[in-house]
């Protein structure tokens, strides 16, 4: 019977309320007397279902909710030991890095030493430039060089 | 019925609450009066503190290269109570750490919880230790310095100590700067010293120390010692100095003393070595002084340059006889003469024309009396004495640099303040620090003041110009350029006693060039050469040193300047 057919058989009948109680609490008829207590209320085949409908789906939702959570949880968890292992890492490359730099700055400056530079040059038959000789242009030159007196140019030296 | 035993009773409670009391008396004492003592106590026992050394700054040239530079290292040490076998340990340990067996046994078996085996020891080594995997063996982080140049600029640079403080040299002037602040690492401990989890675990990190950059330039200086070695060794002399000064800005760009020692080995050199003679020994300059009476004669107008004066060669001053190098006639000669010559007698006429006031306040003005403020620790301030001190033969023997004393800094500043147009500015080792986080602090500009006035400077100039062409420091001329010098033969006085040493002689020339428009200040100075005068000694490493300088600063050749009248010319 559908709901307006319903309606029309009893039109005294109220509209039934809309919620989520609605189902539990079914508006008896005027007059109609409460059964006893001790005799359990035989579930109208109507409601049954929708009880056991609504328990299964708030268990799916709680499951929902809680292992999203658990998993955000879980997930969240996870990036930052990444990145807190992301940080050691990095940490380590640094330490690395600043003795490798540390290697580098001295065997530069052990390399570079004009003690050992001059040793080698002597060892290679090289010679050090510590005797210079300036040489002085004569003639007709197009200017002096710089602190020349010009009366030397006049006197050829 | 039997009645309840009162007495006893009332006795077993009296007892119960002494002894309740007594505990409670107790308990107060232990957890409210003295429970901030047993905590604190509680505490040293589960917590550690370990030091973490910071590292120490580098110490650059003017270039950027590392003079000095700090290197990972390990102390290592040992907890005897836990060696199993001090012989096995220490038969491993003793061709690794260079040590005798029998040493290492020694310490291995004291009756301590701890002992160094081996301090500063190189990190790769210190791994290889470690890996041996012995018991009760240990390692504590820390530094090394570490001098890549060996004994270039030994002297400047000083050196440090096995606990990374500086002992002497830049190292202990900047120790502030240099060291830096060492952190700490605090840890809760179980009985069995590893790590509580969830404990204590705090790290102050340690903040790096500053490099500071010294005007130094390695280069240069390298030449610099190995001309001076070379001078030394040729005129077998004692020893000697080297200062290489910028007369514009004060910066010393080397500055040599031998005999010198390695740093990275200093407990084995001898300790006179460690001294940076430039700085720390004052010396009688003789004739290099003539540049202050002549400089003051000219600014006072005590003398004007063509004016000749009758120089004999000797001449009675107070009980004393002073006389000329050489013996001579009586010679007429004009300030210029005197200087170009380094006569004695002629300075002394000179100087007794300018008066003992006006001397005085020259030597003041050159920078003579008084350190230099270059900050070098120990440095020597020398020895002039005050006026009323001055006896009837000090402005003859002031006049021709005896009876004072001078460090060669002192006197390479005299010759800088000639060059630098008559300003005398304060020589300076540092050009600034760099901080850990990069930021560089330059030095503040060095102080300057007047001396004489450019144009005497100018004149003076011209004189050491023409002692280099024509007088004394012959041997210091570099065919193109104008050189500007003075020659020293000083003698030395007796550590003891007055009087000098018989025939022994510092040998000195300082000079600049090129005259006209310097660039560079030239200080060499040698220690009882067996050639005796400055001249002979030290101006050919002058020269050696000035020919170097021009490659190496692009020195060019200036125009000349005109020489000073000289006796019996026309102008």
């Amino acid at each position: 019977m559908s709901l307006a057919a319903r309606r029309a058989a009893h039109p005294e009948a109220p509209e039934p309320p809309h919620g989520a109680g609605a189902p539990r609490r079914p508006r008896e008829a005027e007059g109609a007397k409460r059964p006893p207590r001790d005799r359990a209320a035989p579930a109208t085949p109507a409601i049954a279902p929708r009880r056991k409908r609504h328990h299964v789906g708030f268990a799916i939702f709680a499951t929902v909710v809680v292992g999203s959570m658990v998993l955000g949880i879980v997930t969240l968890n996870a990036l930052l030991a990444q990145q807190s292992f992301r940080i050691d890492e990095a940490e380590r490359r640094i330490d690395a890095l600043e003795t490798e730099q540390l290697d580098l700055v001295h065997e530069q400056a052990r390399l570079s030493a004009p003690g050992r530079i001059a040793a080698w040059a002597r060892r290679n038959g090289m010679r050090l430039p510590d005797d210079i000789r300036s040489l002085h242009a004569f003639g007709d030159t197009r200017s002096a060089p710089a602190g020349a007196d010009t009366s030397s140019r006049e006197q050829g030296g | 019925m039997k009645r309840p035993p009162v007495r006893r009773l009332v006795v077993l409670f009296a007892v119960m609450t002494l002894a309740f009391g007594t505990i409670f008396v107790r308990l107060t004492v232990l957890q409210v009066s003295q429970a901030a003592s047993f905590r604190d106590r509680a505490l040293d026992q589960r917590v550690r503190r370990v030091e973490l050394p910071a590292v120490r700054g580098q110490i650059l040239d003017r270039n950027g290269e590392a003079l000095a530079i700090s290197l990972e290292a390990r102390d290592v040490y040992a907890d005897p109570r836990y060696v199993r076998d001090p012989w096995a340990t220490a038969a491993e340990l003793a061709p690794l750490l260079d040590a005798e067996t029998g040493e290492l046994v020694e310490l291995l078996t004291r009756d301590t919880t701890f002992v160094y085996l081996a301090r500063q020891v190189e990190r790769d080594l210190a791994e290889r230790i470690e890996g041996l995997g012995l018991a009760g063996i240990g390692f504590l982080e820390t530094s090394r310095r570490y001098y890549p140049a060996g004994s270039l600029a030994a002297q400047v640079l000083g050196f440090v100590g096995l606990d990374g403080q500086g002992l002497s040299g830049l190292e202990l002037r900047y120790e502030d700067l240099l060291a830096g602040e060492p952190g700490e690492r605090t840890q809760e401990l179980d009985p069995y010293g590893q790590p509580i989890v969830g404990g204590v675990d705090v790290e102050r990190p340690p903040v790096p120390g500053s490099a500071v950059q010294t005007t130094i330039d390695r280069e240069f200086q390298f030449h610099a010692e190995q001309a001076l070695a070379d001078a030394v060794q040729a005129n077998r002399a004692r020893g000697g100095t080297v200062i290489v000064l910028d007369p514009q800005t004060g910066d010393i760009l080397a500055m040599a003393s031998y005999p010198w020692f390695d740093p990275n080995a200093f407990a084995g050199s001898r300790r006179g070595t460690y001294r940076n003679r430039a700085v720390t020994d004052a010396f009688e300059p003789g004739s290099t002084n003539k540049v202050i009476t002549a400089a003051a004669a000219v600014d006072r107008r005590a003398i004007g340059l063509r004016h000749e004066l009758s120089v004999p060669w000797q001449m009675e001053v107070g009980d004393f006889t002073i006389h000329d190098a050489h013996e001579h006639g009586i010679q007429r000669m004009t300030i210029g003469d005197i200087i170009a010559e380094s006569s004695n007698i002629g300075t002394v006429m000179v100087a007794q024309r300018l008066g003992e006031s006006a001397m005085d306040a020259y030597l003041s003005r050159f920078g003579l009396g008084r350190s230099t403020g270059v900050g070098f620790p120990g440095e020597s301030s020398g020895i002039l004495p005050p006026l009323y001190e001055w006896t009837d033969t000090s402005l003859a023997t002031i006049a021709y640099g005896q009876g004072i004393a001078a460090t060669p800094l002192q006197m390479a500043a005299v010759y800088a303040t000639i060059a630098n147009d008559g300003r005398w500015v304060q020589p300076r080792l540092v050009l600034g620090t760099r901080g850990p986080d990069g930021t560089v602090e330059p030095a503040p500009r060095p102080p300057t003041r007047r001396a004489v006035t450019a144009r005497t400077a100018t004149t003076v100039a011209r004189m050491l110009a023409k002692a280099v062409a024509e007088g004394t420091g012959t041997n210091a001329t570099i065919a193109g350029y104008q050189i500007a010098g003075k020659t020293g033969t000083a003698r030395i006085p007796l550590p003891d006693r007055p009087g000098y040493y018989e025939g022994q002689y510092v040998a000195s020339f300082i000079g600049f060039l090129p005259a006209s428009d310097p660039q560079v200040v030239i200080a060499a100075i040698l220690d009882r050469p067996v050639t005796d005068y400055g001249g002979i000694a030290a101006a050919p490493l002058f020269q050696r040193i000035a020919r170097y300088a021009i490659t190496r600063l692009s020195i060019e050749p200036g125009r000349p300047l005109r020489p000073p009248p000289t006796a019996g010319s026309e102008r």
